[in-house]
């Protein structure tokens, strides 16, 4: 389970608040999608949540464990928006390095590397240096390194940014794979259309708070689309 | 511990990975190669011809300096863009985002660092050594725990140089740390210098004594003396009432301290 308990970030003397009292939970294996406008606050709870930067006030627990212990990132994986890999390193490298630096041994990861880039359609290519990749290539071998660590939780930035509308597909039907396996994935995304068929429940994020929780099924009445109801709150509260 | 030796482990990959550094190398290599010229001359001096065997064994004190010297440079050089360049390429955040201590990531990079600089002196003192024993037939016992002794100011350099790259931009850390190991070359030469009996039968009771600050500045010069005394078996003076081996090893435990508490508070 993962906690977020009157969360506040302000960053410097900025007068603005990056998130601002954000309290929510995160069930085991939940989907669970951060939604917002740009700048509303999604990529600084990730990062709160993976220790790149200390809340201000409040405090953040996967499994109980607070977010500032080195322990609590156990069995989390994480495929960053814009995901960059040192050039000279092949895909197998890296993933081999996630591993290694996971604490897993040779004859755990040897395995499961294979079958990972295969799930991710790079069994053909995850050989090759990764400045030999393409925008989507170098997605899908993040998207492997995330799942490969990621036992227990999943945070996915833009996963699907800069795939083509296979890479969409696969994406989708890999997240959907997941689910038998019980794995909590929180997935930052503004396609929304997606976040509707792979995610439970969502969170709205405006200015660094909250406006709406809860599952998606009761976020729109008849006839609307997460999109309207998005819209409606966002382009209401930003008008 | 396991997650400092996988750091340091992959930091000596990564600069190993850089074709730059073996460039620079092949550079330095050339350079000492150069000096084989030394060991070969006939020299006078005051009318008597020196044997190449003395001409061998100061030419290499000189080279052994000069080595240590330059190594520093290198040393912070490479560590310079270290921490810009692992945030540019995604290494910090692929590393960070696993259930690793900022202090082994930090640490490692340092030690990963050191070991690489250690091992460019090694290689250059090594040349030095084996061009002595092929061109003057003599070994030099302590030649290469001096060079031991001396990563432990290459190890300072590192240290200091990525401290003030978390604070200040990389060239600007590159610039300071190598400033404060110039000062403390030139305070600490100046005191050995002091020391010469020659010297001081000359400048009588002029030489000033030694003002406090530079009894504390990190004693990089001093320590690189008394290692060059190991090898020709020379009279060493400390500056101040403790061991230039002891005040390195200090400063290294005070920046490897401060290192890993300003980058455990750091916004990443």
């Amino acid at each position: 389970m993962i906690s977020f308990t009157s969360v506040t970030k302000q960053y410097g003397s900025s007068a603005t608040l990056a998130v601002n009292n954000v309290s929510l939970t995160i069930n085991k294996g939940e989907h669970f999608a951060l939604l917002g406008p740009n700048g509303a606050g999604k990529t600084t709870l990730v990062k709160m949540l993976l220790d790149f930067t200390r809340p201000t006030s409040g405090a953040i627990a996967i499994d109980g464990v607070l977010c500032k212990e080195p322990l609590s990132r156990t069995g989390v994986g994480y495929l960053p928006e814009n995901i960059r890999i040192p050039h000279y390193l092949s895909g197998r490298d890296f993933l081999v390095r996630q591993a290694v630096l996971c604490g897993m041994g040779k004859d755990e990861y040897g395995k499961k590397i294979a079958d990972i880039v295969k799930l991710v359609g790079m069994e053909g290519s995850f050989r090759a240096k990764v400045k030999t990749f393409s925008k989507g290539m170098l997605q899908r071998i993040g998207l492997a390194s995330a799942i490969l660590t990621g036992t227990k939780v999943l945070v996915l930035d833009e996963p699907q940014s800069g795939l083509d509308p296979i890479g969409i597909r696969d994406v989708r039907h890999i997240m959907e794979g997941l689910r038998e396996t019980g794995v909590t994935i929180i997935l930052n995304s503004h396609l929304l259309s997606e976040v509707e068929k792979t995610c439970d429940t969502a969170a709205i994020i405006n200015k660094g708070s909250i406006m709406r929780m809860g599952k998606i099924s009761d976020f729109s009445l008849a006839n609307e689309t997460l999109e309207d109801v998005f819209i409606k709150i966002v382009g209401g509260a930003n008008a | 511990m396991r997650n400092l030796f996988t750091v340091t482990k992959y930091t000596i990959v990564d600069i190993l990975n850089q074709k730059s550094f073996f460039v620079l190398l092949a550079v330095c290599i050339g350079f000492v190669m150069m000096l084989r010229g030394c060991y070969k001359g006939n020299y006078m001096v005051n009318g008597k011809e020196i044997d190449s065997l003395t001409v061998a064994w100061n030419a290499s004190i000189v080279a052994f300096h000069a080595i240590a010297a330059g190594v520093l440079c290198i040393a912070a050089i490479l560590s310079m863009g270290l921490l810009r360049k692992d945030k540019d390429d995604g290494t910090l955040i692929y590393m960070i985002s696993k259930p690793l201590p900022r202090a082994a990531y930090i640490l490692g990079r340092v030690i990963g660092l050191w070991v690489v600089s250690f091992g460019f002196m090694v290689v250059l003192h090594g040349s030095i050594f084996v061009i002595t024993l092929i061109s003057a037939g003599g070994t030099m016992p302590g030649y290469l725990t001096a060079s031991l002794l001396c990563s432990i100011n290459v190890l300072f350099v590192v240290g200091i140089v990525c401290l003030f790259s978390l604070v200040m931009p990389d060239f600007m850390a590159a610039v300071a740390g190598l400033g404060i190991a110039g000062i403390g070359y030139i305070s600490d030469s100046v005191f050995q210098l002091t020391q010469n009996h020659l010297v001081q039968a000359a400048m009588g009771n002029k030489i000033p004594d030694v003002s406090w600050w530079r009894v504390a500045w990190p004693k990089i010069a001093s320590l690189q003396y008394y290692a060059a005394s190991l090898i020709d078996k020379s009279a060493f003076q400390t500056m101040g009432p403790l061991h230039p081996l002891f005040v390195m090893v200090l400063y290294c435990g005070i920046v490897m301290g401060a290192l890993v508490y300003i980058f455990k508070t750091r916004e990443l």
